[in-house]
């Protein structure tokens, strides 16, 4: 190879490192402008939460009302048998049933049908009570047959049951 | 520390080669000499000669070949293929003479361009550059004592390129004649002066006669007459003297004769002996180049310029690259230590903020299962009774309602379903629109005990609005 050639071949590898550093630099300055981007929208997050908290904190904890936490499906449904049937004898509801159709492990929600019989005004309010007391029982039917003669009606109705299991304990 | 090659100027005569070096103070100093026909052989160098940058051969004037032509173009690439054409169709038995030659332009008679072709004739010249070459000494330009003459007449001839002249050296043994046209060499000639024991007007005669003849040869080449003749000689009454035999002004060349920066040496060829180290270091200089080498020196400052310039750029872009380096490995520990200093990163609180106002809306709009069947139950008056009620939120929620009117006459039962119908309008939000009368079934119940007062059964179906 002549020196001519050789020469030009090291102007090459020369300005080829110049292309490539060039190259590096132009995306080092992209990485930077990228990572200031994500820290400026860190920041601005950061601080929409820190302002925000308390209307956050109420978001989240109206939500996580909205699911019953429970160590157990079984425990749960214990307790929101037992929570039902209290508000049935405080509003005059007579033979309150409750099934749960859990027929697999672990899906939630579960859907849960009551069974009751009682006057239209104490069902309407046993209803309304639920809703408050049990946010995380959401009505999906029911149905009311009423007895004229005898001012009784009948409700069936089926809800769904939100629940989540407390880590370590998911057991049926 | 890269230290430079030392300067080297070869001078090649009929029999011998010399090569001389130049000194700390300027100076020209012979290294050695050879006989040419050894030295092309394979005669070996001193180290410090192969070891220099070899700039100038100085080669007999007989080596080197001249043309004239007419020639009007001034791109060099057809100026070059022109002269290569000529070459080797004219001269074809130099078969590197395309790569040995160079050319001037200049305006001839009339004004018209010519073009001025010089290359290397002898093939002893072709030998000598081989020879060098493989000793890695190539000269990087050829020339000889006429255009080395023609570079120092440009100067201190007034109109040099305009008119024909004639330079007459007179040295001790040998005198030597040299011509050009216009600028450009055209012939010289060698006159070996007689020993004429003290009497120099045999030597006036000789040189009065061969100068004539050379005008001769100058007006049969040039079809112009020589205009000025001028004369280098170490006797001051040389000038004065031929002017008088030849009829004619012969101006003795202005300025020091003999500062020679090549000392008086019995080697080098005496037309040489003149030349200072300014004369054959000149780069304005005629002198052929081999011309991959010339092609070589013509980019070589592109190539150190853009080496230079490129590795200035890598440095400063390198210097650029570890500082952006550091910008952004700064900017990552920024990144982590916010990531870090928040058990959740905001992001993901926000994501969830979103899914639990998502679920919220959701539950929200779902209707209230107790504030339904309250709102249907206040909505009917007192002569309706309720038999069924159902309402289903699984899809769009639907409510649908069975009830019993108790009214004695058609009108009385329009009167009591009219009623109710507005109430229901007015206390729910229907996504159908107001419930109307055709909207609702109706029969006639004249079951047991119903024989005289009939009983209006009535059912409908409500879609509410989420």
């Amino acid at each position: 190879m002549s020196s001519l050639s050789k020469r030009w071949l090291a102007v090459g590898v020369i300005w080829g490192v110049v292309l490539a550093t060039t190259g590096g630099n132009i995306y080092f300055i992209s990485r930077i402008q990228g990572r200031h981007q994500a820290l400026d929208s860190i920041r601005m997050d950061q601080s929409y939460l820190k302002v925000n908290a308390a209307a956050i904190g109420q978001v989240l904890d109206r939500r996580s009302r909205l699911t019953h936490r429970v160590k157990s499906f079984g425990l749960g449904f214990l307790v929101v048998e037992n929570d039902l049937k209290r508000l049935s004898w405080k509003f005059g509801l007579r033979r309150m049933r409750l099934t749960a159709k859990n027929e697999y492990p672990d899906t939630r929600p579960v859907p849960i049908d009551v069974f009751a019989a009682g006057p239209l005004p104490a069902m309407v309010k046993w209803l309304t009570a639920v809703e408050q007391a049990c946010p995380y029982l959401a009505i999906t039917r029911m149905d009311i047959d009423y007895d004229d003669r005898q001012r009784v009606g009948r409700l069936k109705a089926t809800f769904t049951y939100r629940y989540s299991l407390s880590p370590l304990e998911r057991t049926g | 520390m890269s230290r430079r090659k030392p300067t080297l100027i070869s001078i090649a005569g009929e029999e011998t080669v010399i090569f001389r070096m130049r000194a700390e103070d300027g100076r020209f100093q012979t290294l050695c000499s050879h006989p040419l026909e050894a030295f092309l052989e394979g005669g070996e160098l001193p180290k410090v000669v192969s070891q220099s940058v070899n700039r100038l051969l100085v080669v007999p004037d007989y080596w080197v070949g001249s043309r004239f032509d007419a020639f009007q173009a001034r791109k060099k690439s057809v100026i070059a293929a022109f002269i290569e054409r000529k070459l080797k169709s004219e001269q074809p038995t130099l078969t590197e003479a395309a790569d040995f030659y160079n050319y001037a332009i200049f305006d001839g008679q009339d004004h018209r361009r010519q073009l001025y072709t010089f290359y290397l004739q002898e093939a002893v010249a072709y030998r000598l550059y081989r020879r060098l070459a493989a000793l890695g000494i190539s000269p990087l330009r050829m020339t000889t004592p006429a255009l080395l003459w023609q570079a120092k007449l440009a100067d201190v001839a007034d109109g040099f390129s305009r008119q024909g002249v004639g330079l007459i050296h007179l040295g001790e043994g040998d005198c030597f004649l040299y011509f050009y046209f216009k600028g450009q060499f055209l012939f010289s000639r060698t006159i070996q002066l007689p020993d004429t024991g003290g009497d120099a007007s045999q030597v006036y005669d000789l040189l009065n006669f061969e100068i004539n003849q050379s005008f001769y040869l100058y007006s049969q080449k040039t079809k112009s007459t020589v205009d000025a003749l001028f004369m280098l000689a170490s006797d001051p009454a040389a000038a004065p003297r031929l002017t008088e035999l030849l009829g004619r002004e012969v101006t003795e060349l202005p300025g020091p004769p003999l500062p020679s920066g090549i000392p008086e040496d019995g080697m080098i060829p005496p037309e040489c002996r003149i030349f200072s180290v300014a004369d054959v270091m000149r780069t304005d200089l005629l002198a052929i180049s081999y011309k991959p080498l010339k092609k070589e020196m013509y980019w070589r400052p592109v190539q150190w310029a853009g080496i230079a310039v490129g590795l200035l750029l890598v440095a400063f872009l390198a210097v650029e690259s570890a500082y952006l380096y550091s910008l952004s490995a700064s900017a990552d520990r920024q990144m982590v230590a916010l990531k870090s200093a928040g058990a959740e990163p905001p992001e993901r609180v926000l994501q969830n903020v979103s899914l639990a106002l998502d679920e919220i809306s959701q539950a929200l709009q779902q209707p209230s299962g107790g504030g339904t069947v309250m709102r249907a139950l206040m909505a009917m008056p007192d002569a309706v009774t309720m038999d069924k009620l159902s309402l289903d939120v699984s899809g769009t929620p639907h409510l649908t309602f069975s009830a019993v009117v108790h009214a004695d006459n058609p009108d009385t039962f329009k009167k009591i379903l009219r009623a109710f119908l507005e109430r229901l309008n007015d206390r729910f939000d229907l996504k159908t629109g107001a419930l109307l009368e055709q909207d609702v079934r109706i029969s006639l119940d004249r079951g047991e005990g119903h024989e005289k007062t009939p009983v209006y059964r009535i059912d409908f179906g409500l879609e509410l609005s989420s």
